[in-house]
């Protein structure tokens, strides 16, 4: 009876799994630019690292590529490289929000999930940053006021280390 | 007997119809002709008469975001 269970239990279980966690190495994150060209992007390179995860049907995503955009901006002197991921299943719609904002921001278009599969995203929007040596530092899925002032502490901290 | 269960039991395993759907596969489900009402208004029109109707109301949600602290 037991075995009956655990074996329908096994077949309803869903396949969940948590994001990376603080301390974890992000992994490589390889794919094509919008206009196709072939990027690759590899943590431990010296950069502090903060990809974002993003698409044009996700509003939240829509709200916070501009603060994105502006962290480049402010801290890219400072060594912090910004890397966003759209996973828009027609690459037109990526090219048309970024148009329509006016963001420019380096994309990798992985429109089957390579990527977000890879840093097991839990949500969408997801940001990520990364210390020089690779290792991921904060997870954060929102960009309410709080969020954002807390990344941005934590960006000043891992930039000064 | 156990060979009848077995066979069940690979039914079972084979016809699970749970999928889990990826935070960056949900576009479509995004769509907002995707929502339960995905026209307000005439929800709320139909709702009015229904209320009008059986004399009470309620039951169609809460406004909270789901944390039951409300």
């Amino acid at each position: 009876m037991f075995a009956v269970a655990t074996l329908l239990s096994l077949s309803f279980a869903s396949t969940t799994s948590m994001a990376l966690e603080p301390g974890s190495r992000a992994p490589t994150l390889e794919g094509r630019t919008l206009e196709g060209t072939p990027v690759a992007v590899r943590p431990g390179s010296g950069e502090v690292l903060l990809i974002d995860f993003w698409a044009s049907w996700c509003p939240p995503c829509r709200k916070g590529l501009p603060w994105v955009a502006e962290l480049q901006q402010r801290y890219a002197a400072r060594g912090l490289r910004v890397v966003t991921v759209n996973v828009d299943a027609e690459v037109e719609r990526a090219q048309q929000l970024l148009s329509e904002t006016g963001v420019q921001l380096p994309v990798i278009y992985d429109p089957a999930g390579e990527i977000p599969r890879s840093y097991r995203l839990r949500a969408m929007p997801s940001t990520f940053l990364v210390d020089r040596t690779g290792e991921v530092v904060e997870v954060s899925s929102k960009f309410t006021p709080e969020a954002k002032a807390a990344l941005e502490r934590t960006i000043e901290r891992v930039l000064n280390e | 007997m156990i060979a009848r269960l077995l066979v069940l039991l690979g039914v079972l395993l084979l016809s699970s119809g749970c999928s889990t759907v990826q935070p960056w596969e949900k576009e479509f489900i995004a769509k907002p002709t995707m929502a339960f009402d995905p026209y307000p208004l005439e929800a709320n029109f139909s709702r009015h008469t229904y209320r009008s109707r059986e004399a009470s109301g309620g039951g169609y949600g809460v406004s909270a975001g789901g944390c039951g602290c409300h």
